[in-house]
């Protein structure tokens, strides 16, 4: 396709494509600035500081709890969504967005708002069963599956679009009740956008900081997960131990992306 | 376990009316242009689709009716969709499997019942295969199978054979009104093809515009086509109108004279062999003569058929010769005459 409408249409033009390397170049120097400036000598040292280490621990035990959480609540959801009609669907969608576009500082005043042990929900919480929220491991969680629930949602109801409605009538015509063709037929098909969307998901959610670092707080080893402890590093001077950290993060984020490409997108794209 | 059958499905933008009995063991053919309403018609049966009027009872259990709707996966049906829809993700024994599973078999009976459909149908090596790794006329038979597996009341079939090449198509069709033969529910077939409905069904239903237009053994429909889609499928002209005495004056304000007297309303039907093109206004007999211009030429076995646009819309077949000394080509005003004793009329 390039091939030919380069063939047939010309060179493209010298402004189109200065202005294009330039923001081609500004989103890769940085990237490469952070790869030149890494602390490669102390690399493992910084990795296996005690705060390093709680952080990684921490961070990979919240999101894939987060994921988890996502994944059981954001599918079913992204089911309504694709395969059943109700008025105010398309309100819906549009909340469930809302964390996408929403700064995540904001969602974090909002979950204190909500949860918070003088929140809308969390007084309740308080008084019926003495439970806090905030400033807990599973505040970390909440917060990082209210930012990522939305990835989830709405890629798996993309894929639940795309693949062929009929194939439910083919099921409910053999007997299959509606929860059955969910169960081996809806799902089995929508299976690679599920995991692209849990992928994405999960990605989000290692990356969380600023709804985290506000309805969680900052406590090394319950709340300070990696981007919350690469900020914290940066702020009191240890830059290595901040760029070692964020190292971690972006070789996590290049292995989502490639994985994505390679085993889903693609296919997506078929 | 018998259908009776006599409900209204509106859906925007058009009604269909069914009026359908139809005894344990029949194979009823549904045939009729695009739109005409089969596929609602099978889709309500199915309970795909609910009815805004009327009933839907098989075997004396009522299915569907304007307060009543038993859902799809509480019908005993089979239905094979045009496009077989197996499911991708699962073998062709799990496909046909997947009925009996859902119906509470048991997964190793399930898989027993499907290898034993699989059997019948003859394509027990196909078992492992995946739905992509199948030719057309294996996915349809797997998908007859599949349909057959959950041992419904009613099959349903939509077009079974129009994704098929004309020897694939044949040999399906043979082996389809076998297994229909041997089915003891009711069987209903929608159809494009003269060549199905005369194989498959015992009998035919005509629908067009939503409304069923006729009914009778194909044999029946064939001889009397009643509207242009089947006319055109069992290659006759049609015209309608107005018959006194053996001439049909027609609302294009020509006639056609046959040799029977009758009156009425009415249709007359004709082959297209029994059409003669002229160059010129033919001498002698002025009866039964139109002028118009020819729309198409295509070669039809050993003859021609040429397609005209006259006062009624014509199909005459031709010898390659006539082809040469008439030199037709799209657009080329013609006459045309058929004999009255060749024009058989029948009352509307």
């Amino acid at each position: 396709m390039t091939r030919t409408s380069l063939a047939t249409r010309g060179r493209a033009p010298l402004g189109l494509t200065v202005a294009a390397l330039v923001a081609l170049l500004f989103l890769v120097i940085p990237v490469v600035a952070i790869l030149v400036r890494a602390p490669w000598a102390s690399l493992v040292d910084d990795l296996t500081s005690a705060d390093a280490r709680d952080a990684l621990r921490l961070s990979l035990q919240t999101t894939l709890l987060s994921t988890a959480l996502c994944i059981f609540f954001g599918v079913p959801l992204a089911w309504l969504l694709a395969r059943t009609a109700f008025r105010g669907r398309s309100l819906v969608r549009a909340l469930v967005t809302l964390p996408l576009v929403l700064p995540p500082v904001v969602g974090g005043i909002a979950l204190l708002m909500a949860f918070g042990r003088d929140g809308l929900v969390g007084k309740w919480l308080d008084s019926a069963f003495g439970v806090t929220l905030p400033f807990t491991l599973a505040a970390v969680v909440m917060a990082q599956t209210f930012v990522a629930l939305p990835f989830l949602v709405i890629s798996v109801e993309g894929a639940f679009r795309a693949s062929d409605e009929r194939y439910d009538d083919a099921a409910a015509t053999l007997g299959a009740t509606r929860w059955s063709t969910f169960r081996r037929v809806t799902l089995p098909l929508a299976l690679p956008g599920i995991v692209a969307g849990a992928v994405l998901s999960w990605a989000r959610a290692l990356g969380e900081f600023g709804a985290t670092v506000t309805f969680a707080g900052n406590f090394p080893g319950t709340t300070r997960t990696m981007p919350t402890q690469i900020y914290v590093s940066f702020l009191g001077g240890n830059l290595d131990g901040a760029v070692a950290l964020s190292l971690v993060l972006i070789v996590v984020a290049v292995f989502v992306l490639a994985s994505l490409r390679e085993r889903w997108l693609s296919g997506a794209a078929r | 376990m018998s259908l009776h059958a006599d409900f209204v499905v509106r859906r925007p933008g058009h009604t269909t009316t069914v009026e359908l009995i139809a005894e344990a063991g029949e194979v009823v053919g549904l045939i009729g242009p695009n739109g005409a309403g089969k596929s609602t018609t099978l889709r309500a049966l199915a309970g795909l689709l609910p009815v805004d009027e009327g009933t839907i009872t098989v075997g004396g259990v009522l299915w569907s009716s304007r307060d009543t709707h038993v859902p799809a996966n509480e019908r005993s049906v089979g239905f094979v969709f045009q496009d077989h829809l197996l499911f991708p993700h699962l073998s062709v024994l799990d496909n046909v499997a997947f009925g009996p599973r859902s119906v509470g078999v048991h997964r190793k009976q399930a898989r027993a019942r499907a290898t034993d459909w699989l059997d019948r149908l003859s394509i027990s090596e196909l078992a492992q295969r995946r739905p992509r790794e199948l030719s057309g006329g294996q996915a349809q038979r797997v998908a007859i199978a599949r349909a057959l597996a959950r041992d419904p009341a009613m099959l349903l079939l939509d077009e079974p054979t129009a994704s098929l090449d004309a020897s694939g198509a044949m040999a399906l069709r043979t082996q389809l009104r076998e297994h229909l033969r041997a089915f003891e529910g009711v069987s209903i077939v929608v159809t494009h093809t003269a060549l199905d409905a005369m194989v498959i069904t015992d009998r035919l239903v005509v629908l067009d515009q939503g409304e069923i237009v006729q009914g009778g053994t194909p044999a029946e429909v064939a001889a009397r086509p009643r509207t242009q889609h089947v006319a055109a499928l069992v290659g006759l002209n049609l015209v309608r109108g107005k018959a006194s005495d053996g001439v049909i004056q027609l609302d294009a304000g020509t006639a056609v004279v046959a040799g029977e007297p009758i009156s009425g309303p009415a249709f007359a039907a004709f082959s297209p062999g029994a059409v003669s093109l002229f160059g010129e206004r033919p001498a002698g007999s002025p009866r039964n003569v139109w002028h118009g211009r020819v729309t198409s030429v295509s070669p039809h076995g050993d003859a021609v058929r040429v397609q005209v646009d006259a006062a009624v819309p014509l199909l005459a077949d031709i010898t390659p010769a006539a082809l040469a000394t008439l030199d037709l080509r799209p657009g080329s005003p013609i006459w045309a005459s058929v004999k009255a004793t060749e024009v058989s009329i029948y009352r509307d």
